[in-house]
């Protein structure tokens, strides 16, 4: 080989090199990355909740209640229930504050009532000491929906609310200033504090 | 160093893509509670429960003026609600002597009540304060002018589906105190139809004799 051919072949080598780094970066661009993202669920309570109130002892009417969440999601309906639950304390422990007739139970928190008391008063009845039930609404930004269920499989009384595609929402939970008619009686109900607690929470699938 | 780079950028391309649309999901909770309290305060309602107590009557004598009877059995009838699990009301009553309202109960328990009548009279017909303390002693029907008393019984009637129980009562100087729970109660007081003895006599002259009762709450 002369010293011709010996530089043309290191001409050639070079550029090889060259091309092959081309050629690498090239491929690794091309390179194809699969990532899956999760569905995720943010729920926070607003400050535009009111979660304190003073009731006229003498018909137990109170000046107002809500609780106010909102809900961020890139989940769907298929990936999580979304339910709103509800509990008041007995002396026998928590159990559901949600009445059967759209009512929430509020119950007093150092005289608490018995579990009688609790369903005396789910069901409309007067004999339901330090219980006082009042009406219950709750509603959603569209194209979010909820609806009240009665034993709603695992959750039991709740409500469930359905994201119908859509990723941000504000829930609102109403507590009427009324009490239902015979859940309020000045002699069977102590003064003092009664109380509720209202849960959002989304339950992976 | 150009290869690192290279071999970095599709993972920094695909973080790029999924964080900022749903950073603020990803740091979230699933749940959130809300407590909600009610106060109630604590309430207490007296009345008078005029359709069921009877204040008037007239009263007939024997002949010698000594003996006195009223034509009607009086009561009077007080119903009481409260939610307060302490509280507590008294008795008590009073009637005009020497130009004033003075205590008109006594007796030695509450089980042992009397209440003074006087006369609402003037001048011979008015009754005096000490006229009314005599009655509390050892009554002089010379010393008790223009006053009388009548045993008055107390029927305390708990209603027991408002979780009302039996009060406890006490007797004071000057009336009877009530602790109660949270209920409803009816406090019926019924007056005798036949005076004290020694405290009915000529000396009582005629006109209209009243005695007021009151029941009020008090610091348990």
């Amino acid at each position: 080989m002369n010293k011709t051919n010996i530089t043309k072949m290191l001409i050639f080598l070079a550029s090889v090199t060259l091309c092959t780094v081309k050629a690498y970066g090239y491929a690794e661009a091309e390179q194809s990355v699969s990532t899956t993202v999760q569905p995720s669920v943010a729920i926070e309570k607003q400050a535009s909740s009111i979660e304190v109130s003073t009731a006229n002892a003498e018909n137990g009417s109170h000046s107002g209640l809500q609780s106010v969440f909102s809900l961020k999601t890139n989940g769907t309906d298929e990936d999580y229930d979304f339910i709103v639950t509800s509990k008041i304390l007995t002396s026998g422990g928590e159990v559901s504050a949600y009445g059967n007739n759209g009512c929430i139970l509020f119950g007093h928190t150092l005289s608490t009532p018995t579990a009688e008391a609790i369903q005396n008063a789910k069901t409309g009845g007067r004999d339901n000491r330090n219980v006082i039930a009042y009406p219950v609404t709750a509603t959603i930004t569209d194209p979010m929906s909820v609806s009240f269920n009665n034993d709603y499989g695992v959750y039991g009384d709740c409500y469930v609310v359905k994201v119908n595609g859509g990723t941000e929402g504000t829930l609102t939970h109403i507590v009427g200033q009324s009490p239902v008619s015979g859940t309020y009686s000045v002699g069977q109900d102590e003064a003092g504090t009664y109380q509720a607690t209202v849960t959002f929470t989304a339950v992976s699938k | 160093m150009k290869t690192k780079i290279v071999k970095l950028l599709p993972a920094a391309l695909a973080l790029m893509l999924i964080s900022p649309a749903f950073a603020e999901v990803v740091a979230g909770s699933n749940t959130a509670t809300s407590t909600q309290q009610i106060t109630v305060p604590k309430f207490i309602n007296i009345t008078h429960d005029t359709a069921n107590s009877v204040e008037q009557c007239n009263a007939g004598f024997n002949a010698t003026y000594d003996e006195i009877t009223l034509d009607k059995a009086m009561n009077t009838k007080f119903h009481v609600v409260t939610n307060n699990p302490d509280e507590a009301i008294k008795l008590t009553a009073t009637c005009l002597a020497g130009g004033n309202q003075v205590n008109a109960i006594y007796g030695a328990d509450e089980n042992n009540l009397r209440l003074v009548f006087t006369n609402n009279g003037t001048d011979s017909r008015a009754a005096t304060e000490s006229a009314v303390t005599n009655i509390m002693g050892t009554p002089a029907k010379a010393q008790n002018a223009n006053a009388i008393a009548f045993a008055i019984t107390a029927a305390i009637t708990p209603d027991a589906t408002s979780g009302a129980t039996d009060p406890s009562p006490t007797k004071e100087a000057d009336g009877v105190k009530y602790t109660l729970v949270n209920g409803a109660y009816d406090f019926n007081y019924s007056v005798a139809t036949t005076a004290i003895a020694d405290t009915f006599s000529t000396h009582d002259t005629d006109g209209i004799y009243k005695a007021t009762l009151t029941l009020s709450q008090v610091s348990p």
